[in-house]
């Protein structure tokens, strides 16, 4: 079973992780008006802002572990970066729900960048192969990760991926994460920009009912805008929960399947591709 | 769903570390979890001990400390406490917060009471 979701991932999603040495920041910077956090838990166990401190009665041995739960796939994800970075190689991981667009989205930006750049691209889905073939189709060179039951992509299958499809100098990879707002959101590939797509179809309140996975994107990708006329999105109160949720985001709007917009994002990729190697 | 995952892990690493270190009885395991990492502490609770069924750690007992979540906004410096991914700040409604604490999830520290 995948050890952070539950989800039956395969076996070699689920080694135990390597320490990360890193330290949680104190509370104690906080001034006291915003704390509300000494009433005790109703649940013995629990404790709030309250480090165990174990005091030497009777020969009590405490062992220090601190080792991140998460651990293991934040390594592979750092030697994936690594590995990307020594090469040149830039690289995104596009997450959004199914049917948002994420494949229409990679071909027409595989079409545009035809002349200029090299682009490979990871597919993951449950099952299948229909999006790995449509790219496929460009002429890119593609791989597809089938995750069974699992519900995202983890860094060591991305990892393997990377090294399978043999990745020239100065290309990009796209990495089309499965069809998920929930479990991806957790999961570091080493990539160098985290894009979540959102479709006007599924609603402008999305990035509040699914924060964590558009807190930890750096661009959001409005897409399907020539839909607008017919379903109730609007997209200043999209953007406006967005700049909630992360006010550092870039957000781009676009209709993929139609073009408009796409001029505005192949610059802003050209942009990060250019700020990435300098 | 997450936290049957994560307390299988902390079980994991807590029997590994404790062969390591040669510790025959683990009284407790504790772990630090951040309010906004996505764990459910009552759901840890409750998850572990089904991990530990039957284990090496069969009677050791979690004890979880969350992490208030806390947040800087870079316009103003105010500290705050946000309320989850909401980052908006309360003096000057900037939106531009970094999050401070809030997103751990480690595990701290093996405890024997008995020093064995």
């Amino acid at each position: 079973m995948c050890q952070t979701c539950g989800c039956e991932g395969k076996g070699s999603m689920v080694t135990i992780g390597r320490p990360l040495h890193f330290q949680p920041q104190k509370l104690e910077t906080i001034p006291e008006k915003f704390r509300e956090s000494d009433s005790p838990s109703p649940l013995a166990g629990i404790r709030i802002d309250r480090p165990a401190v174990r005091k030497g009665t009777g020969g009590a041995r405490e062992i220090e572990v601190v080792e991140n739960l998460l651990g293991d796939n934040d390594a592979a994800a750092a030697e994936n970066r690594k590995f990307l970075n020594e090469r040149k190689i830039f690289s995104l991981n596009l997450m959004g729900s199914p049917g948002c667009g994420k494949t229409t989205f990679i071909i027409k930006t595989i079409e545009s960048l035809k002349e200029e750049l090299e682009v490979f691209v990871i597919e993951g889905d449950q099952f299948g192969s229909l999006d790995a073939d449509r790219i496929s189709a460009t002429g890119a060179k593609v791989i597809q990760i089938n995750t069974g039951n699992g519900c995202h992509l983890d860094a060591r299958s991305v990892g393997k991926a990377i090294i399978e499809l043999e990745i020239p100098v100065n290309s990009l990879l796209f990495i089309e994460n499965v069809g998920n707002l929930v479990c991806p959101a957790l999961f570091d590939l080493g990539e160098h920009l985290r894009i979540v797509m959102l479709s006007v179809t599924e609603g402008d309140d999305k990035p509040v009912k699914y924060a964590p996975m558009f807190h930890g994107a750096a661009m959001c990708v409005i897409n399907k805008t020539d839909l607008l006329d017919y379903v109730d999105f609007d997209i200043e109160k999209a953007k406006d929960n967005l700049r909630k949720i992360n006010g550092k985001q870039k957000i781009m709007t676009l209709s993929a399947s139609r073009g408009k917009g796409m001029e505005d994002w192949l610059a802003a990729l050209r942009n990060e591709i250019r700020a990435s190697k300098s | 769903m997450h936290e049957l995952g994560i307390a299988m892990r902390i079980a994991e690493i807590a029997t590994r570390v404790a062969r390591q270190e040669g510790v025959k009885k683990v009284d407790a395991v504790l772990v630090e979890v951040g309010e906004l990492s996505g764990i459910v502490p009552e759901a840890l609770l409750f998850s572990f001990e089904s991990a530990i069924k039957n284990s090496f750690l069969e009677n050791s007992r979690l004890e979880i400390n969350l992490i208030s979540a806390s947040a800087k906004c870079s316009r103003c410096q105010t500290v705050f406490r946000p309320e989850g991914f909401f980052s908006l700040c309360p003096v000057c409604e900037g939106v531009d917060c970094e999050i401070l604490s809030g997103k751990e999830l480690f595990i701290k520290s093996l405890v024997s009471e008995n020093g064995k």
